[in-house]
């Protein structure tokens, strides 16, 4: 059976949909066999990110209609085991029942090694159909309070669902404040959250570009380093962290730090 | 700063978890003060800081100083029956 995965967030616009192309990505390269599974009805960007939106015939609502086979509904990125099944977009979120959906994740846990699923922002009946259908949970924040505090609230509800993992990546971390202490500092958010890190991402503009082209994989900066690690925690269970404030730090760093903050 | 946002976070989320008013731990603060004033003469105001503890349990600090205990006014102690 597959390692199910959900990929959520309080707060919208934490980077929770690169997150998950990234992870994705990450552990395809390494061999293993991965679904990413768009779980934001109606609001889906994952295909997008990407890049496979026009390659879609099928998505999710077609299988749980009957309307066509698992396998027409599940795209492969070319040269490496990546398969992505897109969300329903014609359909109301409201159509597609947890159960459903459940059922759907049970049939495809034997075909894959993990199946990562991407949920919509909020605490609504797609977050609870996407995590109900999971083991592990990964809360994407970002180091501002404002989305600290919403990943608090979707922790707790996480907390009641009984499920086998829960950590913490954290988006959009700028070395040269952390450096400076002008920003949250992850070990800080996940010593108030209480749950362990999985991964810190630096702030990437690159990222941020291939995302825009549906190139997600094929950034080469510090966030695509920086996922990679969390995707080898993920499988090894360790816990390597990347450390976007090392190239700030010294000399060379003052002066990176210096020009940064006046651009 | 970077102690200011830690604290900030810690607050906000405490907030959140407690589901406290605004201005609950200052009404705390006030009837501590109250009660303590029976007791004692105090030269500094009160601190009173909330928690939840990993276990969810609250955890109350309560920091004063007092430079004398006054005759008491609060609890009549010679009329307590002996232990």
């Amino acid at each position: 059976m597959s390692n199910n995965i959900v990929i959520t967030s309080g707060k919208g616009g934490v980077g929770k949909t690169t997150v998950t192309a990234g992870l994705g990505t990450a552990l395809a390269r390494r061999g293993v066999n991965t679904l990413l599974i768009d779980g934001d009805v109606g609001l889906n960007n994952l295909d997008v990110a990407l890049g496979v939106e026009n390659r879609a015939a099928y998505d999710m609502a077609d299988v749980m209609a009957g309307k066509c086979r698992v396998a027409q509904a599940i795209l492969q990125l070319p040269g490496m085991p990546l398969y992505i099944m897109p969300s329903a977009h014609a359909v109301d979120s409201g159509q597609i029942k947890a159960a459903d959906f459940r059922a759907l994740i049970g049939r495809l846990g034997g075909s894959f090694d993990y199946i990562l699923i991407d949920c919509p922002a909020g605490i609504e009946g797609g977050f609870h159909r996407a995590v109900s259908a999971c083991e592990y949970a990964v809360v994407v924040t970002t180091p501002h309070i404002s989305a600290v505090r919403d990943a608090d609230k979707v922790l707790t509800l996480l907390s009641g669902y009984g499920l086998r993992g829960i950590s913490l990546m954290v988006n959009r971390v700028r070395g040269d404040l952390l450096v400076r202490g002008e920003t949250l500092a992850p070990a800080d958010i996940s010593r108030i959250l209480r749950y362990p890190l999985l991964g810190i991402v630096p702030e990437d503009d690159e990222i941020s570009v291939y995302a825009q082209l549906g190139r997600v994989g094929a950034a080469e900066g510090a966030a695509k380093t920086a996922i990679d690690m969390a995707a080898a925690n993920i499988l090894t269970g360790e816990q390597r962290i990347y450390d976007p404030a090392r190239k700030y730090r010294g000399v060379l760093g003052a002066i990176r730090a210096g020009l940064r903050r006046r651009a | 700063m970077k102690e200011f946002l830690t604290a900030r976070a810690r607050r906000i989320l405490l907030s959140d978890k407690t589901r406290l008013p605004d201005g609950f731990a200052e009404a705390v603060r006030r009837d501590v003060e109250r009660v303590l004033s029976q007791y004692m003469t105090l030269c500094a105001g009160v601190e009173v800081s909330l928690d939840v503890d990993e276990g969810g349990l609250y955890r109350v600090e309560i920091k004063t100083a007092a430079e004398a205990i006054v005759p008491c006014r609060g609890a009549d102690w010679e009329k307590r029956p002996e232990a």
